[in-house]
């Protein structure tokens, strides 16, 4: 779970969300629920829409926040606020979504939204944050402690009841679970919820990168590229990069029958892998596999009578990759990537005497250091 | 999750049979190295060095004495052939014999053959070479010739070809080396980028190449040859650069300091005198650039500057002056750079400097003449040459003088003579 003021111990309110959530799946689909509680301090209104039945149900979500608001008393001329909620499936990659508004029940003034998400298989995951917002947002200081013991209590129970087969391995860690909002801070005695940036684990989105790479030339290159990597199911992605290498001087053996110093050599790579984060959330370390394929073009300008071949390079590779998502579309990322070379080519020339000599000979593997921004789409 | 898996085993599967069936590479040649020696391209000496810039306002050049009498004793050597040209000769310093290049065409032939042929210090014919190479139509040739201490001759023979305007140019320099007998020895090599070479035989063995390329050089070179393989080539050889003659004169000090004489300027504003200025550049065994030094004065346009040096390294310098073309200035330079001595000449159309290596003895060729300096500048003696020489005859001429002696090739004329003393 990543919304940072909802950061909380988390096992008991899981355990006791997937309880609660056994009891909740009778529901309908989807249902209403209204409930003034507190009298004049809120109102709520919950649904949960087709798809979302393992989410927390109206009433038990109005018990827990009554609960988590307990016999605080209200705030001289606070108004009645009324908060609805929505809960539904998400497109994955993530799972479930929560949305919350918060007016004022009088003048249906919009005071602020959310919107929770989750990637975890069980929308209960998203209920101690639930139950953070809306409190929060009747009265600002209710969670300011975190969710009572109570209310913690049980909802890890309510996870625990739900049985083995059904509750996720308590070891794994929670997919993540990310909150939006539109901030009410700016109105004087509304609830304020330290809430980060989303934080899009899984999303389509494109990249420039700067990299260093070795064994494409005789020495260390520098190149840029750019591609873009696409979603897939279960934190699975699909990249394509592009890379153009710096042209590089290969200075040959000095002979008096050269007709300049060296060649050129230029080179341009395509690669496609697949990537899955291994650990990590918005500072992430993830791995990808994949294939990749090059041209090299050799420019023999000091030779008298020059070839210049094209020759291609390919092989699978593995690579591994570090990002920081940094802002809520902005991503920055670090890596090395081998890739094994399916074909040994040994660049050479003739010397005047028409005997072979190399100047470049690549090595098994070819490597790339690289460092990207990508953005999302 | 089971269509990335088929797509990675298929991948797999893919790369293993390109492993198995060929995709492994092999020997991927770049291409090759030509077969001629680039001269336009610094190579094995210190390239990138500067040389010292020299500087330096010289003596005014006094006039050479009048004309004293005619050189004596004229020895026409022996012909290889009737109606050959001597393009280039040699004298070497220790023996007097002389080593002669000839254009040679047949009463039938429509083309010449070049021949390398050896003479006697009498002027008896040694021997002669097979042919070299041939002269063509449209085409043009020039021609060198250097002996080095080991007695071994080389030859250079620049041709550039072309049977019409409209297909590019074809230039080749080729050194042919051959032994005393005048057999070939070793490999001809080729060249680019060099045209009219001026070839030195040094004292180690091995010769120095110089020159530039044709029409537009940007820069001159110099190379040495040791056993037909390139020691070193430099190409910091100042030269004036665009369509106008550059290198004219090389010399080489037994200590392996080489000079150079080059036009270093074609400046002309389209009216008023076409200025034109000559310089030296020196370099040492190695091929490092050591001075360069242009020389007082303006030359005469459309003469080349001449360059003559002692064993020492002094050197002695020779061009046309004025606007009248009959009038030349010839300069004494030391090793370092210090201007000496200069004279001037009256006597037309060209001038050619020799210095006489152990003494120092300048003579300088002008027109139908011979001036003759000795080392230190004292004296500067003209003489004439009679165009009506004698006939070789061993048993009359007297001991061969290195100092004294004078070996005259001009047209189909290939003669000895002696400075009166």
């Amino acid at each position: 779970m990543r919304a940072g003021g909802f950061e909380r111990p988390r096992r008991a309110a899981w355990a006791l969300s997937r309880a609660l959530l056994a009891l909740a799946s009778f529901s309908p689909a989807a249902v209403w629920a209204e409930e003034p509680v507190a009298g004049d301090r809120y109102r709520l209104r919950w649904e949960r829409e087709g798809g979302a039945e393992s989410c927390v149900s109206g009433a038990v979500l109005s018990r827990l926040l009554a609960q988590v608001l307990g016999a605080r008393p209200s705030k001289a001329g606070a108004p009645l606020v009324l908060l609805e909620g929505r809960a539904q499936p998400a497109p994955a990659p993530l799972r479930f979504s929560m949305r919350v508004t918060v007016r004022d029940a009088a003048s249906n003034e919009l005071f602020g939204e959310r919107e929770l998400t989750t990637a975890d298989a069980e929308c209960s995951a998203l209920t101690p944050a639930l139950l953070l917002v809306l409190a929060m947002s009747v009265d600002p200081d209710a969670g300011r402690d975190g969710l009572p013991a109570a209310v913690e209590n049980e909802l890890q129970r309510g996870n625990q009841e739900r049985g083995p087969e059904a509750a996720p391995p308590v070891v794994a860690p929670p997919a993540a679970t990310v909150a939006t909002t539109t901030p009410l801070a700016s109105e004087p005695g509304r609830p304020t919820v330290a809430i980060e940036p989303p934080v899009k684990a899984n999303e389509p989105h494109i990249f420039g990168t700067l990299a260093v790479a070795s064994e494409i030339m005789p020495s260390l290159t520098v190149g840029a590229g750019f591609g873009a990597r696409l979603p897939l199911r279960r934190q699975w992605s699909l990249s394509f990069s592009l890379f153009g290498w710096n042209p590089q001087a290969v200075t040959l053996p000095d002979s008096a029958f050269l007709d300049e110093d060296g060649v050129q050599l230029a080179a341009g790579q395509l690669a496609a892998s697949l990537c899955r984060p291994l650990v990590g959330d918005r500072l992430q370390l993830g791995a990808c596999a994949g294939f990749g394929a090059g041209l090299r073009w050799v420019w023999a300008r000091a030779l008298t009578n020059e070839n210049n071949p094209t020759r291609a390079f390919f092989g699978p590779e593995l690579g591994l990759e570090g990002s920081w998502r940094f802002a809520s579309s902005w991503l920055l990322s670090a890596g090395a990537t081998s890739q094994a070379q399916l074909r040994w080519d040994r660049f050479t020339y003739r010397d005047h005497r028409d005997q072979p000599r190399t100047w470049f000979e690549p090595g098994p593997l070819v490597s790339r250091f690289w460092l990207s921004l990508g953005a999302s789409l | 999750m089971s269509d990335v898996k088929q797509g990675l085993v298929r991948i797999g599967v893919a790369a293993l049979g390109c492993a198995l069936v060929g995709c492994s590479g092999a020997e991927v040649s770049a291409g090759s190295e030509g077969d001629a020696i680039n001269l336009n391209r610094c190579y094995g000496a210190d390239c990138g060095v500067h040389a010292q810039s020299l500087r330096g306002s010289g003596a005014d050049a006094i006039p050479c004495g009048g004309v004293v009498g005619p050189l004596e004793d004229p020895l026409i050597f022996e012909t290889v052939a009737e109606g050959a040209q001597a393009l280039a000769a040699y004298e070497a310093p220790e023996d007097g014999t002389v080593w002669a290049l000839h254009s040679v065409r047949g009463p039938n032939e429509s083309y010449a053959h070049i021949v390398l042929a050896r003479y006697a210090s009498d002027g008896a014919l040694l021997a002669t070479s097979d042919v070299i190479a041939t002269e063509e139509d449209h085409t043009f040739l020039d021609a060198a010739l250097a002996v080095d201490s080991t007695g071994e001759a080389t030859v250079g023979l620049y041709t550039s070809y072309a049977p019409n305007a409209d297909v590019e140019l074809r230039e080749e320099l080729t050194l042919f080396g051959f032994d005393r007998e005048l057999q070939p020895v070793g490999v001809s090599r080729t060249f680019r980028g060099m045209a009219s070479p001026r070839l030195v035989g040094g004292v180690g063995g091995g010769v120095w190449l110089a020159g530039n390329a044709f029409g537009n050089a940007a820069h001159g070179a110099i190379a040495h040859i040791v056993q037909h393989e390139p020691d070193w080539i430099q190409t910091a050889v100042p030269t004036a650069g665009q369509s106008v003659d550059g290198l004219s004169g090389l010399t080489v000090a037994d200590d392996g300091v080489a000079a150079v004489v080059a036009r270093l300027n074609p400046r002309w504003s389209g009216e008023g005198p076409n200025v034109v200025k000559l310089g030296l550049a020196t370099f040492d065994v190695t091929g490092k650039p050591l001075w360069t030094l242009e020389l007082p004065g303006d030359y005469t346009p459309g003469f080349q500057g001449s360059l003559g040096g002692s064993a020492e390294g002094d050197l002695v310098v020779a061009g046309m002056v004025g606007e009248n073309n009959d009038e030349s200035v010839v300069r004494w330079i030391s090793r370092s750079g210090e201007l000496g001595w200069a004279y001037s000449l009256k006597g037309g159309f060209g001038v050619d400097v020799e210095v006489r290596r152990d003494s120092g003895r300048a003579f300088a060729s002008i027109g139908s003449g011979l001036a003759v300096i000795d080392a230190a500048g004292e004296s500067c003696r003209q003489f004439s040459i009679s165009l009506s020489l004698g006939t070789a005859d061993a048993a009359e001429s007297p001991a061969w003088d290195p100092d004294a002696e004078y070996v005259l090739a001009t047209g189909g004329t290939l003669a000895r003579l002696r400075v009166p003393e």
